[in-house]
């Protein structure tokens, strides 16, 4: 990971929040349509937020709603243009057993922060066993847990997720999509992160596989205290799974609240065109008028493909 | 109580992991296999003395005591290609090895690292590859003499991008994948990544390519010995003997060229149909 | 009898997976009448896609349909190739899941839409019109423009509806969606499905809408086929489809979904959906099932008249659709 001056890595205090987010912004250089010379793209305007310990906030968006950059930037996998991103320190003592080396103070950063991926298929390193997988990553953070000690955790990780010792020996490729769900969020869990990003984890999988899922992501919050970043463009999931929730629409925040209220009395447009569009019993398809652009976006990219028109 | 997952193991998939018995690939292996085993075992079972000369007996037919006939100098060939068979083997050997660790190196570097340093090593590669080997091996022998080690530099060097290049598209696909940036997310080092996430996906593939480009290098290396720049006489190598046995040849005794060309032929058959099926093998997992 | 548009009975595929050929439908038996919009539902494995692809006579290669399915009173498996290039240009129409798939990106979109008018021989300029006028019918407006313009340059929802025009510029009697909205977000769903709607009870269309999503279904369709395993489960009208399903594993799909307005915990179907080859010799759904009895084991149920819907179930009287799956899974 790149070390990024505007990503504050201090300690933050008791009773504050374990993740806060403040002006975040990210653009992009991309072609122009007619392939002369490139223009700005504003993915993420000006986004602030923050989550409470053992809180779950929802980032809810449609395609080009600049969700997922949020979500990448705050992880650290892509560095924001400007703002800030503040993560609380991870607890001191862990919960594998052990003590941390000195060592594992570059790995800390790590230890803050996780997140599972919306492609169960390529998620997983296709060569490793499960038991390789997150005996590797216990072997990275707690270098001084012994043989036994990580064996058990191990096992105490896959009993988390609801998987057992039959799935140790197996590799990727023997494990159905919502298996292998499970051993990627038991991979993230392992690093014990303050906030684990869902960046649409339930969505490749089978709706009667995604209710188990989303059951077990709620078992996994009172057990465990971490607080989840879920993001989706699927609103009943969202429901499930968070208390608050806040709504991108190319790039910009256009509503916030507690997810009850998002959802039953939302105050913007796009917000109700979002509830609408989602299928229930005795939803009809209907046409509406074109949404108009959120104001403080700069030039949208012409030609770019978004999946809404 | 946490929802408990499905335990039953996906089926066509588990069947895929015993791994389909290939047993054209077995049988060609352990051809292979033979050449190789005779090759390390040419002291103990080569009937004479590679360099033995008889000077009454030169140019003689096969015979009981001369499965293959005697050279011009009266040597035996058979004993000549049993040791031939050492040189010829051991040189692409050397020189794939060379180019394996080279080519992964440089391809996976320059995945992992890209920007300024992929497009120097691409535009290396890419000069590398359009010179071609013989003329890198001649220039070599120009400089620094004849004998194996001059041929055996210059190809290791002309094979590098042909491995590299094919390594480094597949790995910058894989280099896409979640699984990579997950790992980069859990705090792997950049060095770990790319050597026990990495690198193992792409194994299969490697060994494909250099299965095939061994084949490429033993036939180049003894061009060079064809050619009097590789191995010199009286050391016993396939393309020395195709070489010296030609005017035998026009004598009306193909013994020693014919022998020492279908041995090249056959090694580099044998050796792409591995390659071949280690390719597909590659592709289709 | 052609009453029914189309009859599909008895209908078993085989497909070569990984060099084995391997079950994905089984006993496939229904029936679209003319202008009827039929929905077929199922997640991962329950073969139907590969049943809209066998009706379409599109299956890949090694791949063995037996059954009879009946165009207009024709087995669209025994027709010849000139009689099928007919079927599959002018008499049914497919839309897919990814409509860049099934678009040359380098030809225009004008390309694409005249080429089916132009192998059937009509004059240019009027396939053109036509092709600007369908257009506009699924909201694009500035249709000639669009067809100058390349597949990249436009979104999937514009393209997918490019897919609707396409597909109804033949005027066909029967239309095969597969997940035409899977791909897309939420809102332009909405947008695409009502175009779709509209354009098909304008046109008395007949249609096979296929979908993982149950109310998405509902919505367009007169009945839902519900597919489990490569097999039908059950079939009824789509407008009751919320109180009157009888089949467990519908009642566990439908109860599946989280509803907005209500939390709480979700009614999980336990393990996961698996495909026909992989089921036992008796009922499909059978090792997910937590009201299986030693019979559903032993015997595959057939469907069957249960009060008004077809069900393949042996407790379908006796469970009376009154199910509710525990709230945790069972092992």
């Amino acid at each position: 990971m790149t070390t990024d001056p505007t990503r504050d890595q201090d300690h933050v205090e008791e009773g504050e929040p374990v993740l806060e987010v403040r002006d975040l912004r990210k653009v992009f250089r991309v072609r122009s349509e007619d392939s002369r010379g490139t223009e700005e793209l504003v993915a993420v305007d000006n986004v602030s937020f923050s989550l409470h310990e053992a809180g779950s906030l929802a980032v809810v968006g449609e395609s080009g709603s600049g969700k997922t950059t949020v979500a990448r930037m705050i992880a650290g996998l892509e560095t924001p243009t400007s703002g800030t991103v503040r993560i609380a320190e991870p607890a001191q003592a862990p919960a594998a057993g052990g003590t941390l080396s000195s060592r594992s103070a570059r790995r800390e950063r790590h230890r803050r922060i996780q997140m599972v991926f919306q492609d169960p298929y390529s998620s997983l390193n296709p060569q490793h066993t499960i038991q390789r997988c997150l005996d590797d990553v216990l072997r990275l953070h707690f270098r001084d847990l012994g043989t036994e000690a990580r064996a058990a955790r191990v096992a105490q990780l896959l009993e988390y997720v609801g998987l057992d010792d039959r799935h140790l020996s197996l590799r990727p490729r023997s494990l159905s999509g919502g298996q292998r769900q499970r051993v990627a969020i038991a991979r993230a869990l392992a690093c014990e992160p303050r906030v684990l990003i869902l960046d649409e984890a339930v969505s490749a999988l089978d709706v009667s596989v995604q209710g188990q899922i989303l059951n077990l992501l709620g078992d996994l919050r009172s057990t465990l205290g971490v607080a989840y970043l879920f993001v989706s463009h699927d609103l009943a999931v969202v429901q499930q799974v968070t208390d608050d929730a806040i709504v991108m629409h190319r790039g910009v925040v256009v509503e916030r609240g507690s997810t009850d209220e998002v959802l039953t009395s939302p105050s913007a447009e796009y917000t109700r065109r979002l509830l609408d569009a989602v299928t229930r019993p005795g939803w009809k398809p209907m046409r509406h008028s074109l949404l108009e652009r959120p104001v403080t976006r700069l030039l949208p990219v012409p030609g770019r493909a978004h999946s809404g028109d | 109580m946490t929802v408990l997952a499905d335990p039953t193991v996906v089926v066509e998939n588990a069947e895929a992991q015993r791994g389909r018995r290939d047993y054209t690939l077995a049988v060609l292996v352990v051809l292979i296999g033979l050449i190789v085993c005779a090759a390390v075992l040419a002291p103990w079972i080569a009937p004479h003395p590679p360099n033995q000369t008889d000077i009454l007996g030169t140019g003689a037919g096969p015979s009981a005591s001369h499965l293959l006939g005697t050279d011009a100098l009266g040597r035996d060939i058979f004993s000549r290609l049993l040791y031939g068979a050492r040189l010829s083997l051991l040189g692409p050997a050397l020189i794939i090895a060379f180019a394996t660790l080279a080519g992964v190196f440089l391809a996976i570097s320059s995945v992992w690292i890209g920007g300024w340093y992929d497009v120097l090593v691409s535009r290396l590669l890419d000069l590398l590859f359009a010179i071609p080997g013989l003329l890198v091996a001649i220039l070599a022998v120009a400089v620094i003499g004849p004998g194996l080690l001059a041929p055996v530099i210059a190809l290791s060097l002309a094979y590098t991008p042909y491995i590299a290049r094919v390594l480094r598209s597949v790995a910058l696909r894989e280099r896409q994948l979640a699984y990579i940036e997950s790992s980069t997310l859990i705090g792997y080092s950049a060095w770990t990544i790319c050597t026990r996430q990495l690198l193992p996906n792409v194994t299969s593939l490697i060994r494909a390519q250099a299965t095939i480009a061994f084949g490429a290098a033993l036939v180049d290396l003894a061009a060079t010995s064809y050619l009097g720049l590789g191995v010199q006489p009286p050391t016993a190598e396939w393309g020395i003997m195709v070489a010296n046995g030609q005017s035998s040849l026009l004598n009306g005794q193909p013994w020693e060229s014919v022998s020492a060309g279908v041995m090249i032929v056959v090694v580099v058959v044998l050796v792409n149909l591995i390659g071949e099926r280690l390719a597909s093998r590659a592709e289709n997992a | 009898m052609t009453s029914q548009l189309l009859e599909v009975d008895g209908l078993h595929v085989d497909i070569p997976i990984r060099g084995r050929l391997r079950s994905v439908i089984h006993d496939g038996s229904f029936a679209i009448a003319r202008g009827e919009s039929l929905g077929l539902v199922g997640e991962s494995g329950s073969g139907k896609s590969m049943t809209a692809r066998t009706i379409m006579r599109l299956l890949m290669r090694g791949a063995v349909a037996t059954g009879s399915v009946r165009f207009d009173g024709e087995d669209v498996l025994a027709m010849s190739p000139a009689k099928l290039r007919r079927y599959q240009g002018a008499n049914v129409s497919m839309i897919y899941q990814d409509p860049r798939a099934h678009i040359n990106p380098v030809r225009t979109i004008g390309d694409f839409l005249l080429e089916g008018p132009a192998a059937r021989g009509v004059p240019r300029r009027e396939a053109h019109d036509r092709a600007v006028d369908l257009l506009g019918q699924v909201g694009i407006a500035d249709g000639g423009r669009r067809m100058r313009q390349y597949p990249h340059q436009l979104s999937g929802g514009l393209l997918q509806r490019v897919m609707i025009a396409s597909a109804l510029l033949t005027s066909p009697e029967l239309l095969l969606a597969d997940e035409p909205t899977t791909a897309l977000d939420v809102t332009t769903q909405e947008e695409v499905m009502a175009i779709l709607d509209e354009q098909r009870q304008g046109r008395q269309l007949a249609m096979l809408f296929i979908t993982h999503d149950l109310d998405l279904a509902a919505a367009v369709t007169d009945r839902m086929a519900v597919m489990y395993a490569g097999m039908i489960i059950e079939v009824g009208a789509s407008e009751g489809i919320h109180t009157e399903a009888r089949h467990p594993y519908t009642v566990g799909l439908l109860g599946s979904r989280p509803v907005i307005g209500q939390r709480s915990r979700i009614q999980t179907v336990p393990g996961r959906p698996i495909s026909a080859f992989e089921a036992g010799s008796g009922c499909v759904f059978a090792a997910r099932c937590p009201f299986r009895i030693d019979r559903c084991v032993a015997e595959r149920p057939a469907l069957r008249d249960v009060g008004g819907r077809e069900v393949a179930c042996h407790r379908a009287e006796e469970l009376q659709g009154r199910i509710e799956f525990p709230k945790e899974a069972l092992t």
